[in-house]
């Protein structure tokens, strides 16, 4: 997995690209420490670039959620396609997140 | 008296080939494309990407290979013209092995976009448990919230560097025939529990959504080998 940051109105949107699995923990764990910087009202995550993710990955999203729930920012999920938006279907993530084409 | 199956090297000492082929029955051959069985040292994600383009190769090991290797279920591999691949945890780990196998076994067997999306998806599960719950051990969790998540990452980073941990191995056997294809992953860990996956996970749930994920993608999912192996089929 590889990210880039831009900033977007009132927060920043995180572009993720290439695989997210297991192996990308140490990624996800300087994407989660974004999530704690002040100033922020809104993060969009871009899956758009994501060809696979897989479940410990699933749970990874969910942790950048929790983060951003406990200091008040909203995430958006944009452009799942493919297997990533079958296995977000699957696990049910439109009730827990704002999904965007 | 049929062929005895074949063996290379790949960056192994020819001795260390000859001596195996004598144990267990192989004849050497000078090159990758003529091999049944393919030995490897430090393997790369290019190498094998390499490797399992042509087939044969039914089997890839990285070396130094574990005597348990030269068994049944390379036999099977090599009678059955499957695929049989046996690395360390630390190789594996990085190399997104679910997506090379994956793709690999797309070559062979004719299977849809989606058909490929789930085999890789089941594959995946199964891998990454394999790895990081039954080779590394370190427990899933770790995984429940923000504040313990810099453990469980130091946690994983602190086993790949520790021998005891990171030279365990992954072993995956792939069959297919008309009926189906048949997957089959081991690891060396403690063993899993599927009591603890008898009900469907939270949806909010950090963890514990590889197995369940497993079971609707497959036709079967089995555990082996005492909770260290997981047999996965797909239907045709």
């Amino acid at each position: 997995m590889e990210h880039t940051v831009r900033s977007i109105a009132d927060g920043k949107e995180v572009v993720l690209t290439g695989r997210l699995t297991f192996a990308d923990h140490n990624g996800f764990r300087s994407v989660i420490a974004m999530f704690q910087e002040p100033g922020n009202k809104r993060f969009v995550l871009d899956l758009s670039g994501v060809e696979f993710i897989d479940s410990a990955a699933l749970g990874m999203v969910l942790l950048a959620r929790d983060t951003a729930i406990s200091k008040g920012v909203s995430l958006v999920l944009k452009g799942a396609r493919g297997q990533v938006k079958r296995i977000m279907e699957v696990a049910k993530f439109n009730k827990l997140f704002v999904m965007e084409d | 008296m049929s062929e005895l199956p074949c063996l290379v090297g790949v960056g192994v000492d020819s001795d260390e080939i000859e001596t195996i082929a004598a144990r267990w029955g192989f004849r050497t051959v000078a090159d990758v494309e003529s091999s049944d069985v393919v030995l490897i040292a430090k393997p790369d994600r290019l190498q094998l990407e390499r490797l399992l383009t042509k087939h044969p190769p039914y089997a890839l090991m990285e070396t130094p290979s574990p005597t348990k290797l030269f068994g049944k279920r390379l036999r099977q591999a090599i009678a059955r013209k499957g695929l049989f691949l046996s690395l360390s945890t630390c190789a594996a780990f990085h190399m997104e092995i679910a997506s090379l196998i994956c793709s690999c076994l797309c070559q062979r067997i004719p299977l849809c976009q989606q058909k490929c999306f789930d085999v890789e998806t089941a594959l995946g599960e199964a891998l990454s448990n394999a790895m990081v719950h039954g080779n590394l051990d370190v427990a899933s969790a770790l995984r429940n919230n923000p504040a313990d998540f810099g453990l469980y990452c130091d946690l994983v980073n602190q086993r790949l560097a520790t021998p005891l941990y990171a030279n365990r191995r992954i072993e995956m056997l792939a069959t297919w025939s008309a009926k189906g294809l048949e997957i089959e992953v081991r690891d060396e860990g403690r063993g899993f529990d599927i009591s603890n996956v008898s009900t469907l996970p939270h949806i909010e749930a950090k963890c514990g959504r590889g197995f369940s994920l497993i079971r609707e993608l497959t036709r079967s999912v089995t555990l082996v080998n005492h909770g260290r192996g997981l047999k996965m089929s797909f239907e045709p």
